[in-house]
């Protein structure tokens, strides 16, 4: 058998490579990260709309999601929606997969905030007339999503340790091009290494990132001067 | 006989299927101020949320200078009342609350000018030099740049009328607004509200446990007790000389306190 030995000289070839793979990993996740955002939103708004049928509906959508496998989803999207005529690219197809999947996470973070939200600041903007469209987008939301802001964090970092299962659909991210490097070269410990490292790194960048915003704008809310 | 600012008519109101109300009935003349008291639950509060639609009625109707609340008429019929037609009427009124209610992540100033910068349309400019005429006016100039978390309950309460004066209502919803301050704060809230209704015209509805004040500055106090008016008169009247046995063991029971 052989002897397990690291290999700098190879390392350092194949890291340009995977962080090539690294920058659509990146983009995967920000693209997916705003369509979630959008996606979480509108749902948290229609799970709690004065319509039965938007409220159910949002409901059965947001279960629906949440309680099937990611990676059937994102076949589904692929190989399904040409049959429709839609023809998306690998990188269109994991982006919306994980904007819905992770939208319909966030929807229910983002219900959750926006319940927080005391009732006097609803029935302030009451008296004060604010329409609906100002109560939610001055009064509620600015607090409701500073108090998602942690929750909101943690599932953009999930998103992001979720975007391997976009080489399903050969999608050239991170861990795509690390097992073709590794069956190419039939060494699979660098680029393996590598990429769990940049995902470490990564995810500890995101997870700074999250905690500065956190200290940057106060717990009562994102601030409106 | 001059039409009532505000007239409550035979209305109901229920919680389950406990009535609150009625079939209460009470005019508010224009200008004039009226002081709620009477034991808690007796609806004093939700009588202001029903004014300010805080809270829905279940029958009867209320009246802003004649003109039904809770009804409007569209298409020549008279139809319940939808949002533009609650907007309009919401517009002569101002409530400032228990517990302020000021919006946490918005500056003093922006508080203030928020709602007429949004919903009357102000330039900013405008609103915040408004704004800053109002603070002026409630002594707290100083305070603008400041959040509402910095400032002390009667502070934050000040801000609160100012931002309800903000929007010109003609009529004042004060519910029980210092009820939640520490005694020593009371004063300097009670003095902007007495400083109003020296200086200017608005028609105040109030509630409040602070009987000295409402016999200083109301024009008739009204004695509730389970959705009912008990008991009214001129302050000094009720007060000296209250009537029924419930408004004197009521009034007993402050003087004890």
């Amino acid at each position: 058998m052989d002897e397990l030995y690291w290999d700098w000289g190879f390392a350092l070839e194949v890291l340009p490579v995977l962080l090539q793979g690294a920058k659509v990993t990146l983009l995967a996740t920000l693209l997916g990260s705003l369509l979630a955002l959008v996606v979480g939103v509108v749902l948290a708004l229609l799970r709690r709309s004065r319509l039965h049928f938007l409220r159910w509906t949002a409901r059965g959508v947001i279960e629906f999601i949440r309680s099937t496998p990611l990676l059937i989803q994102i076949f589904f999207i692929y190989y399904i929606t040409p049959e429709i005529g839609i023809n998306l690219s690998p990188l269109a197809t994991g982006v919306l997969a994980l904007g819905l999947h992770y939208g319909c996470y966030l929807a229910e973070v983002f219900r959750a905030g926006i319940e927080g939200v005391d009732h006097g600041q609803w029935e302030a903007a009451r008296a004060l007339n604010l329409s609906r469209f100002h109560t939610y987008f001055d009064v509620v939301f600015p607090q409701a999503l500073r108090a998602a802001l942690p929750a909101t964090g943690n599932y953009v970092i999930a998103m992001f340790k979720e975007t391997p299962q976009l080489s399903a659909i050969t999608l050239l991210e991170m861990m795509q091009l690390a097992k073709i490097i590794g069956s190419e070269n039939f060494r699979y410990l660098e680029p393996l290494t590598l990429v769990g490292v940049l995902y470490l790194v990564f995810s500890l960048i995101a997870a700074i990132a999250v905690l500065l915003l956190e200290r940057k704008f106060p717990p009562e809310g994102f601030r409106l001067r | 006989m001059k039409q009532p600012k505000i007239r409550f008519q035979d209305v109901s109101k229920f919680f389950g299927d406990q009535p609150l109300f009625d079939g209460f009935n009470l005019d508010i003349t224009e200008q004039e101020i009226v002081t709620l008291i009477g034991p808690s639950g007796s609806g004093k509060s939700t009588l202001l949320r029903m004014l300010m639609t805080l809270e829905t009625i279940d029958g009867g109707e209320i009246f802003i200078d004649g003109e039904p609340l809770w009804h409007c008429e569209r298409r020549s019929k008279t139809v319940k009342a939808d949002e533009k037609h609650l907007r309009q009427m919401r517009a002569k009124l101002g409530m400032v609350f228990q517990h302020f209610n000021l919006f946490p992540h918005m500056s003093v100033l922006r508080n203030i000018a928020e709602a007429p910068i949004r919903v009357l349309g102000k330039s900013r400019e405008q609103a915040y030099n408004d704004a800053a005429c109002l603070l002026e006016q409630v002594g707290l100039a100083d305070k603008a740049d400041a959040f509402p978390a910095d400032l002390s309950g009667g502070q934050k309460q000040r801000v609160g009328i100012a931002r309800t004066l903000a929007m010109q209502p003609s009529v004042l919803l004060l519910d029980e607004i210092t009820s939640a301050l520490d005694p020593e704060l009371v004063d300097e809230v009670l003095d902007v509200i007495r400083q109003l209704a020296a200086t200017q015209r608005y028609t105040m509805l109030l509630v409040t446990h602070e009987m000295y004040f409402a016999r200083e500055i109301s024009d008739r106090v009204c004695f509730l007790d389970q959705g009912r008016i008990v008991e009214e008169g001129r302050p000094e009247q009720l007060f000296s000389q209250p009537q029924s046995p419930r408004t004197q063991s009521f009034l007993a029971s402050f003087l004890r306190s």
